[in-house]
Protein backbone atom coordinates (compact mmCIF):
# COMPACT_ATOMS: atom_id res chain seq x y z
CA UNK A 1 0.00 0.00 0.00
CA UNK A 2 1.40 3.41 -0.93
CA UNK A 3 1.64 6.43 1.37
CA UNK A 4 -1.49 8.09 0.04
CA UNK A 5 -3.62 5.01 0.65
CA UNK A 6 -2.16 4.59 4.13
CA UNK A 7 -3.02 8.20 4.94
CA UNK A 8 -6.57 7.74 3.66
CA UNK A 9 -7.03 4.60 5.74
CA UNK A 10 -5.56 6.35 8.79
CA UNK A 11 -7.99 9.22 8.24
CA UNK A 12 -10.79 6.68 8.55
CA UNK A 13 -9.39 5.74 11.96
CA UNK A 14 -7.33 2.67 10.97
CA UNK A 15 -4.55 2.53 13.54
CA UNK A 16 -2.60 -0.19 11.68
CA UNK A 17 -2.27 2.00 8.58
CA UNK A 18 -1.17 4.90 10.75
CA UNK A 19 1.42 2.71 12.45
CA UNK A 20 2.90 1.83 9.07
CA UNK A 21 3.36 5.55 8.49
CA UNK A 22 4.93 5.79 11.95
CA UNK A 23 7.47 3.12 11.02
CA UNK A 24 8.30 4.95 7.80
CA UNK A 25 8.79 8.34 9.46
CA UNK A 26 9.87 7.67 13.05
CA UNK A 27 13.60 8.16 12.38
CA UNK A 28 12.97 11.45 10.63
CA UNK A 29 10.64 12.65 13.40
CA UNK A 30 12.97 11.52 16.17
CA UNK A 31 15.98 13.17 14.44
CA UNK A 32 14.14 16.46 14.26
CA UNK A 33 13.03 16.19 17.89
CA UNK A 34 16.50 15.19 19.07
CA UNK A 35 18.16 18.08 17.32
CA UNK A 36 15.54 20.53 18.49
CA UNK A 37 15.63 19.39 22.11
CA UNK A 38 19.30 18.54 22.33
CA UNK A 39 18.87 15.49 24.55
CA UNK A 40 17.29 12.04 24.16
CA UNK A 41 14.67 11.97 26.93
CA UNK A 42 12.92 15.14 25.81
CA UNK A 43 13.24 14.02 22.18
CA UNK A 44 11.58 10.71 23.07
CA UNK A 45 8.68 12.47 24.80
CA UNK A 46 8.26 14.95 21.97
CA UNK A 47 8.31 12.18 19.34
CA UNK A 48 5.70 10.15 21.20
CA UNK A 49 3.54 13.24 21.67
CA UNK A 50 3.95 14.17 18.02
CA UNK A 51 2.72 10.81 16.73
CA UNK A 52 -0.27 10.80 19.06
CA UNK A 53 -1.06 14.34 18.00
CA UNK A 54 -0.64 13.37 14.34
CA UNK A 55 -3.09 10.48 14.75
CA UNK A 56 -5.64 12.74 16.39
CA UNK A 57 -5.23 15.43 13.74
CA UNK A 58 -4.80 13.29 10.65
CA UNK A 59 -8.31 14.15 9.45
CA UNK A 60 -7.16 17.75 9.11
CA UNK A 61 -4.40 16.74 6.66
CA UNK A 62 -5.41 18.10 3.25
CA UNK A 63 -2.72 16.76 0.95
CA UNK A 64 0.67 18.25 0.16
CA UNK A 65 3.90 17.04 1.70
CA UNK A 66 3.14 14.59 4.49
CA UNK A 67 6.72 14.98 5.71
CA UNK A 68 6.24 18.76 6.07
CA UNK A 69 2.93 18.16 7.86
CA UNK A 70 4.61 15.78 10.31
CA UNK A 71 7.51 18.19 10.80
CA UNK A 72 5.08 20.91 11.75
CA UNK A 73 3.52 18.65 14.37
CA UNK A 74 6.83 17.51 15.81
CA UNK A 75 8.13 21.09 15.91
CA UNK A 76 5.05 22.17 17.85
CA UNK A 77 5.46 19.17 20.16
CA UNK A 78 9.07 20.21 20.79
CA UNK A 79 8.04 23.75 21.68
CA UNK A 80 5.37 22.36 24.04
CA UNK A 81 7.97 20.07 25.62
CA UNK A 82 10.43 22.95 25.97
CA UNK A 83 7.78 25.07 27.69
CA UNK A 84 6.87 22.19 29.98
CA UNK A 85 10.51 21.60 30.89
CA UNK A 86 10.97 25.31 31.51
CA UNK A 87 8.01 25.31 33.91
CA UNK A 88 9.15 22.13 35.64
CA UNK A 89 12.87 21.64 35.10
CA UNK A 90 14.06 18.08 35.53
CA UNK A 91 17.40 17.18 37.10
CA UNK A 92 19.24 14.28 35.51
CA UNK A 93 20.21 11.43 37.83
CA UNK A 94 23.45 10.99 35.91
CA UNK A 95 26.23 13.55 35.60
CA UNK A 96 26.41 15.15 32.16
CA UNK A 97 29.82 15.31 30.58
CA UNK A 98 31.50 14.68 27.25
CA UNK A 99 31.21 10.91 27.81
CA UNK A 100 27.41 11.22 27.64
CA UNK A 101 27.62 12.84 24.25
CA UNK A 102 29.51 9.82 22.95
CA UNK A 103 26.80 7.50 24.24
CA UNK A 104 24.09 9.60 22.64
CA UNK A 105 25.65 9.21 19.22
CA UNK A 106 25.13 5.43 19.23
CA UNK A 107 21.98 5.89 17.22
CA UNK A 108 23.78 7.11 14.09
CA UNK A 109 23.30 5.00 11.01
CA UNK A 110 26.70 3.55 10.03
CA UNK A 111 27.99 4.35 6.56
CA UNK A 112 28.82 0.99 4.95
CA UNK A 113 32.20 0.71 3.22
CA UNK A 114 33.72 3.63 5.10
CA UNK A 115 37.39 3.49 6.15
CA UNK A 116 37.95 3.59 9.95
CA UNK A 117 39.95 6.83 9.79
CA UNK A 118 37.35 8.49 7.61
CA UNK A 119 34.58 7.21 9.84
CA UNK A 120 36.31 8.66 12.89
CA UNK A 121 36.72 12.04 11.26
CA UNK A 122 33.18 12.04 9.98
CA UNK A 123 31.94 11.12 13.42
CA UNK A 124 33.99 13.96 14.89
CA UNK A 125 32.49 16.37 12.39
CA UNK A 126 28.98 15.13 13.19
CA UNK A 127 29.57 15.77 16.86
CA UNK A 128 30.94 19.23 16.11
CA UNK A 129 27.82 20.02 14.08
CA UNK A 130 25.51 18.66 16.76
CA UNK A 131 27.35 20.66 19.39
CA UNK A 132 27.06 23.86 17.34
CA UNK A 133 23.37 23.20 16.65
CA UNK A 134 22.74 22.91 20.40
CA UNK A 135 24.33 26.32 20.93
CA UNK A 136 21.96 28.04 18.50
CA UNK A 137 18.87 29.78 19.89
CA UNK A 138 15.91 27.47 19.38
CA UNK A 139 14.16 29.74 16.85
CA UNK A 140 17.28 29.75 14.63
CA UNK A 141 17.87 26.05 15.19
CA UNK A 142 14.34 25.25 14.05
CA UNK A 143 14.82 27.02 10.72
CA UNK A 144 18.27 25.65 9.89
CA UNK A 145 17.07 22.13 10.73
CA UNK A 146 14.06 22.44 8.46
CA UNK A 147 15.94 23.91 5.49
CA UNK A 148 19.45 22.48 5.64
CA UNK A 149 18.89 19.13 7.32
CA UNK A 150 15.32 18.19 6.40
CA UNK A 151 15.67 19.79 2.97
CA UNK A 152 12.43 21.79 2.94
CA UNK A 153 12.20 24.80 0.68
CA UNK A 154 11.58 28.32 2.05
CA UNK A 155 7.84 28.21 1.45
CA UNK A 156 7.40 24.86 3.16
CA UNK A 157 9.54 26.06 6.04
CA UNK A 158 7.44 29.18 6.33
CA UNK A 159 4.30 27.02 6.59
CA UNK A 160 5.83 24.53 9.03
CA UNK A 161 7.25 27.22 11.31
CA UNK A 162 4.24 29.50 10.91
CA UNK A 163 6.48 32.44 10.06
CA UNK A 164 6.57 34.96 7.20
CA UNK A 165 8.93 34.14 4.34
CA UNK A 166 11.14 37.14 5.13
CA UNK A 167 11.63 35.98 8.71
CA UNK A 168 12.58 32.51 7.49
CA UNK A 169 15.20 33.99 5.13
CA UNK A 170 16.78 36.23 7.73
CA UNK A 171 16.72 33.60 10.50
CA UNK A 172 18.28 31.06 8.18
CA UNK A 173 21.07 33.43 7.18
CA UNK A 174 21.80 34.29 10.81
CA UNK A 175 21.69 30.63 11.83
CA UNK A 176 24.17 29.76 9.09
CA UNK A 177 26.37 32.68 10.12
CA UNK A 178 26.42 31.47 13.74
CA UNK A 179 27.05 27.88 12.67
CA UNK A 180 30.03 29.04 10.66
CA UNK A 181 31.34 31.01 13.63
CA UNK A 182 30.93 28.01 15.89
CA UNK A 183 32.51 25.51 13.50
CA UNK A 184 35.37 27.94 13.08
CA UNK A 185 36.39 26.99 16.61
CA UNK A 186 37.01 23.44 15.41
CA UNK A 187 39.65 24.77 12.96
CA UNK A 188 41.04 22.03 10.75
CA UNK A 189 37.96 19.90 11.10
CA UNK A 190 35.85 22.31 9.06
CA UNK A 191 38.56 22.73 6.41
CA UNK A 192 38.94 19.00 5.96
CA UNK A 193 35.18 18.64 5.89
CA UNK A 194 35.20 20.34 2.46
CA UNK A 195 36.96 17.24 1.17
CA UNK A 196 34.25 14.91 2.53
CA UNK A 197 31.56 17.09 1.11
CA UNK A 198 33.32 17.18 -2.24
CA UNK A 199 33.68 13.42 -2.28
CA UNK A 200 30.12 12.67 -1.25
CA UNK A 201 28.83 15.16 -3.79
CA UNK B 1 40.13 29.46 6.67
CA UNK B 2 36.89 31.11 7.65
CA UNK B 3 36.23 34.52 6.29
CA UNK B 4 35.48 37.15 8.94
CA UNK B 5 35.43 40.25 6.73
CA UNK B 6 31.99 39.66 5.22
CA UNK B 7 29.37 41.77 7.01
CA UNK B 8 26.16 40.02 8.17
CA UNK B 9 24.02 41.81 5.56
CA UNK B 10 26.09 40.45 2.72
CA UNK B 11 26.10 37.07 4.42
CA UNK B 12 22.30 37.15 4.26
CA UNK B 13 22.46 37.97 0.56
CA UNK B 14 24.91 35.13 0.05
CA UNK B 15 22.60 32.75 1.90
CA UNK B 16 19.68 33.73 -0.30
CA UNK B 17 21.87 33.59 -3.41
CA UNK B 18 22.85 30.03 -2.53
CA UNK B 19 19.18 29.01 -2.21
CA UNK B 20 18.27 30.93 -5.40
CA UNK B 21 16.00 33.31 -3.50
CA UNK B 22 17.33 36.56 -4.97
CA UNK B 23 15.49 38.28 -7.79
CA UNK B 24 17.39 38.59 -11.13
CA UNK B 25 18.49 42.17 -10.43
CA UNK B 26 19.87 41.36 -6.95
CA UNK B 27 21.45 38.22 -8.27
CA UNK B 28 23.23 40.09 -11.08
CA UNK B 29 24.52 42.72 -8.65
CA UNK B 30 25.85 40.09 -6.24
CA UNK B 31 27.51 38.13 -9.06
CA UNK B 32 29.44 41.21 -10.12
CA UNK B 33 30.45 41.78 -6.47
CA UNK B 34 31.60 38.18 -6.23
CA UNK B 35 33.85 38.63 -9.27
CA UNK B 36 35.46 41.69 -7.71
CA UNK B 37 35.79 40.41 -4.14
CA UNK B 38 37.74 37.19 -3.43
CA UNK B 39 36.67 37.45 0.26
CA UNK B 40 33.04 37.36 -0.72
CA UNK B 41 33.68 34.42 -3.06
CA UNK B 42 35.48 32.61 -0.25
CA UNK B 43 32.55 33.25 2.10
CA UNK B 44 30.18 31.83 -0.51
CA UNK B 45 32.31 28.69 -0.78
CA UNK B 46 32.27 28.28 2.98
CA UNK B 47 28.53 28.74 3.06
CA UNK B 48 28.09 26.17 0.31
CA UNK B 49 30.31 23.73 2.21
CA UNK B 50 28.39 24.32 5.44
CA UNK B 51 25.07 23.70 3.73
CA UNK B 52 26.36 20.53 2.11
CA UNK B 53 27.70 19.29 5.44
CA UNK B 54 24.37 19.88 7.12
CA UNK B 55 22.48 18.23 4.29
CA UNK B 56 24.71 15.19 4.49
CA UNK B 57 23.91 14.68 8.18
CA UNK B 58 22.31 11.28 8.56
CA UNK B 59 19.05 10.63 10.34
CA UNK B 60 19.31 9.55 13.94
CA UNK B 61 17.90 6.11 14.56
CA UNK B 62 14.83 6.18 16.77
CA UNK B 63 15.61 4.46 20.10
CA UNK B 64 12.34 2.52 20.04
CA UNK B 65 9.24 1.80 18.03
CA UNK B 66 6.73 4.64 18.26
CA UNK B 67 3.78 2.65 16.90
CA UNK B 68 0.63 3.53 18.77
CA UNK B 69 -1.55 1.06 20.59
CA UNK B 70 -5.29 1.48 21.09
CA UNK B 71 -4.61 1.87 24.81
CA UNK B 72 -2.12 4.70 24.25
CA UNK B 73 -4.49 6.52 21.93
CA UNK B 74 -7.39 5.97 24.38
CA UNK B 75 -5.43 7.25 27.40
CA UNK B 76 -4.13 10.23 25.49
CA UNK B 77 -7.60 11.05 24.21
CA UNK B 78 -8.87 11.08 27.81
CA UNK B 79 -6.01 13.35 28.89
CA UNK B 80 -6.57 15.53 25.87
CA UNK B 81 -10.24 15.84 26.76
CA UNK B 82 -9.20 17.30 30.11
CA UNK B 83 -6.77 19.56 28.30
CA UNK B 84 -9.44 20.84 25.95
CA UNK B 85 -11.87 21.50 28.82
CA UNK B 86 -9.37 23.82 30.49
CA UNK B 87 -9.50 26.64 27.88
CA UNK B 88 -13.29 26.29 27.62
CA UNK B 89 -13.71 26.61 31.39
CA UNK B 90 -11.33 29.52 31.73
CA UNK B 91 -13.11 31.25 28.84
CA UNK B 92 -16.50 30.65 30.52
CA UNK B 93 -15.17 32.03 33.82
CA UNK B 94 -13.87 35.17 32.16
CA UNK B 95 -17.05 35.75 30.15
CA UNK B 96 -19.30 35.15 33.18
CA UNK B 97 -17.22 37.58 35.27
CA UNK B 98 -17.35 40.25 32.57
CA UNK B 99 -21.09 39.81 32.11
CA UNK B 100 -21.62 40.06 35.86
CA UNK B 101 -19.61 43.27 36.05
CA UNK B 102 -21.51 44.70 33.08
CA UNK B 103 -24.94 43.81 34.49
CA UNK B 104 -23.98 45.02 37.95
CA UNK B 105 -22.69 48.37 36.67
CA UNK B 106 -25.76 48.79 34.45
CA UNK B 107 -27.93 48.06 37.47
CA UNK B 108 -26.11 50.69 39.53
CA UNK B 109 -26.15 53.25 36.70
CA UNK B 110 -29.67 52.89 35.33
CA UNK B 111 -31.47 50.91 38.02
CA UNK B 112 -31.85 51.77 41.68
CA UNK B 113 -34.87 52.72 43.79
CA UNK B 114 -35.97 55.53 41.42
CA UNK B 115 -36.71 53.14 38.57
CA UNK B 116 -38.38 50.59 40.82
CA UNK B 117 -40.54 53.28 42.41
CA UNK B 118 -41.40 54.52 38.95
CA UNK B 119 -42.50 51.09 37.82
CA UNK B 120 -44.70 50.78 40.90
CA UNK B 121 -46.26 54.17 40.24
CA UNK B 122 -46.98 53.27 36.64
CA UNK B 123 -48.54 49.97 37.67
CA UNK B 124 -50.72 51.75 40.22
CA UNK B 125 -51.79 54.32 37.63
CA UNK B 126 -52.70 51.55 35.21
CA UNK B 127 -54.79 49.81 37.87
CA UNK B 128 -56.58 53.05 38.70
CA UNK B 129 -57.40 53.65 35.04
CA UNK B 130 -58.83 50.15 34.75
CA UNK B 131 -60.98 50.71 37.82
CA UNK B 132 -62.23 54.04 36.48
CA UNK B 133 -63.20 52.46 33.19
CA UNK B 134 -65.03 49.62 34.87
CA UNK B 135 -67.13 51.89 37.12
CA UNK B 136 -69.34 53.67 34.52
CA UNK B 137 -69.90 50.40 32.68
CA UNK B 138 -71.35 48.78 35.78
CA UNK B 139 -73.44 51.86 36.40
CA UNK B 140 -74.75 51.76 32.83
CA UNK B 141 -75.56 48.07 33.02
CA UNK B 142 -77.55 48.80 36.17
CA UNK B 143 -79.74 51.36 34.31
CA UNK B 144 -80.34 48.93 31.43
CA UNK B 145 -81.62 46.34 33.89
CA UNK B 146 -84.60 48.64 34.54
CA UNK B 147 -83.41 50.41 37.66
CA UNK B 148 -83.52 47.27 39.79
CA UNK B 149 -79.79 47.54 40.48
CA UNK B 150 -78.06 49.39 43.25
CA UNK B 151 -79.29 52.85 44.11
CA UNK B 152 -77.25 55.77 42.81
CA UNK B 153 -75.34 57.52 45.60
CA UNK B 154 -76.90 60.81 46.45
CA UNK B 155 -74.30 63.61 46.44
CA UNK B 156 -74.13 65.39 49.73
CA UNK B 157 -73.95 69.08 49.13
CA UNK B 158 -71.55 70.76 51.52
CA UNK B 159 -72.54 73.87 53.23
CA UNK B 160 -71.33 77.13 51.75
CA UNK B 161 -68.77 77.91 54.53
CA UNK B 162 -67.12 74.48 54.29
CA UNK B 163 -66.83 74.76 50.51
CA UNK B 164 -65.01 78.06 50.74
CA UNK B 165 -62.53 76.68 53.26
CA UNK B 166 -61.81 73.65 51.05
CA UNK B 167 -61.22 75.84 47.99
CA UNK B 168 -58.85 78.04 49.96
CA UNK B 169 -56.89 75.00 51.16
CA UNK B 170 -56.64 73.65 47.62
CA UNK B 171 -55.31 76.99 46.36
CA UNK B 172 -52.74 77.07 49.15
CA UNK B 173 -51.59 73.51 48.39
CA UNK B 174 -51.22 74.30 44.66
CA UNK B 175 -49.14 77.40 45.32
CA UNK B 176 -46.84 75.53 47.72
CA UNK B 177 -46.31 72.81 45.04
CA UNK B 178 -45.39 75.48 42.49
CA UNK B 179 -42.81 76.91 44.89
CA UNK B 180 -41.29 73.47 45.45
CA UNK B 181 -40.99 73.01 41.68
CA UNK B 182 -39.15 76.28 41.34
CA UNK B 183 -36.77 75.65 44.24
CA UNK B 184 -35.99 71.99 43.47
CA UNK B 185 -36.51 71.40 39.78
CA UNK B 186 -33.95 68.53 39.71
CA UNK B 187 -35.73 66.66 42.47
CA UNK B 188 -39.03 67.17 40.72
CA UNK B 189 -37.75 65.94 37.37
CA UNK B 190 -36.18 62.85 38.96
CA UNK B 191 -39.37 62.07 40.79
CA UNK B 192 -41.35 61.98 37.52
CA UNK B 193 -42.00 58.28 36.97
CA UNK B 194 -42.00 58.49 33.16
CA UNK B 195 -38.60 60.16 32.84
CA UNK B 196 -36.62 57.52 34.73
CA UNK B 197 -38.27 54.82 32.65
CA UNK B 198 -37.54 56.77 29.46
CA UNK B 199 -33.87 56.98 30.41
CA UNK B 200 -33.73 53.20 30.78
CA UNK B 201 -35.67 52.70 27.55
CA UNK B 202 -33.44 55.01 25.53
CA UNK B 203 -30.04 53.86 26.76
CA UNK B 204 -30.24 50.11 27.14
CA UNK B 205 -30.82 47.13 24.88
CA UNK B 206 -34.18 45.40 25.13
CA UNK B 207 -33.09 42.42 27.26
CA UNK B 208 -31.14 44.53 29.72
CA UNK B 209 -34.03 47.00 29.87
CA UNK B 210 -36.33 44.16 30.86
CA UNK B 211 -33.86 43.01 33.50
CA UNK B 212 -33.37 46.47 34.96
CA UNK B 213 -37.13 46.92 35.28
CA UNK B 214 -37.61 43.43 36.67
CA UNK B 215 -35.71 43.33 39.91
CA UNK B 216 -36.24 39.63 40.62
CA UNK B 217 -34.92 38.52 37.22
CA UNK B 218 -31.92 40.80 37.60
CA UNK B 219 -30.96 39.43 40.98
CA UNK B 220 -31.36 35.85 39.68
CA UNK B 221 -29.11 36.60 36.71
CA UNK B 222 -26.46 38.19 38.92
CA UNK B 223 -26.43 35.21 41.27
CA UNK B 224 -26.29 32.82 38.27
CA UNK B 225 -23.34 34.69 36.74
CA UNK B 226 -21.41 34.69 40.00
CA UNK B 227 -22.08 30.97 40.36
CA UNK B 228 -20.90 30.23 36.78
CA UNK B 229 -17.78 32.38 37.18
CA UNK B 230 -16.75 30.69 40.43
CA UNK B 231 -17.58 27.15 39.28
CA UNK B 232 -15.84 27.55 35.90
CA UNK B 233 -12.83 29.19 37.55
CA UNK B 234 -12.46 26.34 40.03
CA UNK B 235 -12.91 23.79 37.25
CA UNK B 236 -10.28 25.51 35.10
CA UNK B 237 -7.86 25.56 38.02
CA UNK B 238 -8.47 21.84 38.65
CA UNK B 239 -7.80 20.89 35.00
CA UNK B 240 -4.79 23.19 34.84
CA UNK B 241 -3.22 21.37 37.79
CA UNK B 242 -4.21 17.99 36.37
CA UNK B 243 -2.77 18.80 32.93
CA UNK B 244 0.72 19.30 34.30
Amino acid sequence: MDEKSLIMEAQKGDLDSFNRLVLAYQNMVYSQAYRMMGEPDSADDATQEAFISAFNKIRTYRGGSFKAWLLRIVTNACYDELRRRKRRPTVSLFPQNSQDDQNESEGWFPDPGEMPEEAAQRSELREAIESCLKKLPVEFREIILLVDIQGLDYKETSTVAGLPLGTVKSRLARARFRMRECLNQFGELFTSAHRFVGESG
Amino acid sequence: MMNDVVPPIEWEELSMFLDEQLNPKERERLESKLQQSPELQSALDELRALRSMLRSQPEIKAPRNYSLSTDTVGIQLKQRKGGSIFPALSFAAVIASLLFVFVFISDLTYGGPQVYQSTNVIEEQAEMQLMEKSLPESAQSGEEDGGIGEAQPVPIEPELGELEIMEAETEELKSSQDETRQIEPRYQSESQPGEAIDEVNNNLPHLLRYLILNRMALRTLEIFLVFVAVAAGLGAFYFYRKRD
